[in-house]
């Protein structure tokens, strides 16, 4: 069974962080830091809130962030939502530049997560 | 000019911590090394990085990482990496790569007309490939070693070196060992190394550290402590949260057996283990928490680790005692909702 949010395409040189479902609900966007951070190669990330929100319907975390990528001085910000149903993590992630992309995109991203079924 | 508009760009960019006090106190140090006379060329930007590295561009622009102040444990030890990078940039070694690159084809130029060709920003691109302009070869890192010792020897700080490439040497070994990689042999550098290896640099550091008097002089470690601890989230956040739990492992304890351990030190260490998460991690991370708060130092998120770390052993009623006494010590805390929404079910 698949365990990582991204898939480990190098276990040795960059393994990816594994999900356990004992998680608590605020280690979520831990799990999700780490797992972002693996991806991308980031030394920047900064957790600017999470609270509880709901997808499908599940008690679940919205988490907000900022980060900056390796070698670009673009801001990016990025609205992710984390829900645990049977054992199973459920993740729905939006980013984009901070500069006019994601505020413009944001009430599209926030309507497909409040309306996805699974 | 190229530097100075990529400084530019390089000085607003969010990778860059920015902290005053902080770069006022590496200027001092580097100071202390090169000589006041000298030093005042060299302008010091700390980037949050986790990796090892530091490295000076031929306009006097000086990127120290966040990772290499992790890892260093008196400011003996920083004046070492900080004599070398400006070892390179006396030597001029960065201008002569640029001057010869220059000559036969003019990268940056072309790279700016593809950008307006294709209608892409490539400033970023362009940054990068300055960046990367300054690696050195293998002489020429052993020169600024060299000069780097000589600054420090003529400065009032004694050289330990040494010790610094000992540990990287280790780190790597843990790393290593934990991802079941192999061991690196570092006793020869291969064909495309471009540094000398770990275990050269041990060697020939340790003669000059051997040498009449090089042990002379205060390490500045106290000083040091006290610099950095007040930094320590900024310095460990992306070796805490990256995926080298081996490695990050052994920073932390290396600088705690040598600086001692207070509440913030522990607390990192603490957080480590509980971002792992194997069920004895969270054992072990919760002792750390425990004697964390006993130290002077500790966060406020101590007492979260202590929370979760409880409630996911099964320990619910000690965690949520733990977990609202994080919310009274930081009420407006970034994830005070969700400890909320927890504390309730």
């Amino acid at each position: 069974m698949v365990s990582n949010i991204y898939r480990e395409r190098d276990k040795k040189r960059n393994p990816m962080p594994k999900f356990d479902s004992g998680l608590l609900l605020p280690e979520l966007a831990d799990f999700f830091e780490k797992s972002f951070r693996a991806q991308n190669q980031l030394s920047d990330y900064t957790l600017i809130e999470s609270s509880p929100a709901t997808l499908n319907g599940a008690k679940g975390l919205r988490v907000r962030y900022r980060y900056t990528l390796p070698n670009d001085e673009l801001t990016r910000l990025g609205e992710a939502r984390l829900a645990v149903v049977k054992g199973k993590l459920y993740v729905a992630n939006f980013y984009a530049p901070k500069l006019h992309y994601f505020d413009s995109h944001l009430p599209e991203a926030n309507n497909i997560m409040d309306t996805l079924k699974f | 000019m190229e530097m100075d508009e990529a400084e530019r760009g390089f000085r607003d960019s969010p990778q860059i911590l920015h902290d005053e006090r902080l770069k006022t106190y590496l200027s001092g140090v580097l100071c202390k090394t090169v000589g006041f006379d000298r030093c005042g060329a060299a302008r010091i930007y700390v980037v949050k990085d986790h990796r090892f590295n530091a490295s000076m561009a031929p306009n006097g622009l000086m990127i120290v990482n966040t990772g290499l102040l992790a890892r260093m444990h008196s400011e003996a030890e920083l004046s070492t990496v900080l004599g070398h990078e400006f070892g390179h940039f006396e030597l001029r070694h960065s201008l002569n790569r640029f001057r010869a690159l220059r000559k036969g084809t003019d990268w940056l130029a072309w790279l700016g007309m593809a950008g307006a060709a294709t209608g892409n920003d490539m400033t970023a691109t362009q940054n990068a490939i300055i960046l990367g302009f300054f690696s050195y070869n293998r002489e020429q890192e052993k020169d600024a070693d060299f000069l780097g010792a000589a600054y420090v020897r003529s400065s009032p700080y004694p050289l330990r070196a040494s010790a610094v490439w000992k540990r990287l040497a280790e780190e790597d070994d843990a790393t290593r060992e934990e991802r079941k990689l192999r061991k690196l042999k570092r006793a020869t550098p291969g064909a495309t190394d471009t540094h000398p290896t770990g275990a050269q640099r041990f060697a020939y550091f340790s003669q000059l550290e051997a040498e009449i008097g090089a042990q002379n002089g205060d390490d500045g470690q106290e000083q040091f402590r006290e610099e950095t601890s007040r930094i320590l989230p900024d310095i460990f956040a992306g070796l805490v949260k990256g995926n080298d739990f081996a490695g990050a492992d052994y920073v932390i304890r290396s600088r705690g057996d040598a600086l001692g351990w207070d509440g913030l030190l522990l607390h990192t260490r603490a957080e480590l283990y509980r971002l792992r998460g194997n069920p004895r991690d969270l054992i072990t991370a919760r002792q750390f928490y425990e004697k964390a708060i006993t130290l002077p130092g500790a966060p406020p998120e101590s007492w979260r680790g202590i929370g979760l770390t409880a409630m996911r052993t099964g320990d619910t009623e000690n965690g949520k005692v733990a977990l609202k006494e994080y919310l009274a010590k930081a009420p407006t805390s970034n994830d005070s909702a969700a400890i909320k929404m927890l504390l309730e079910n």
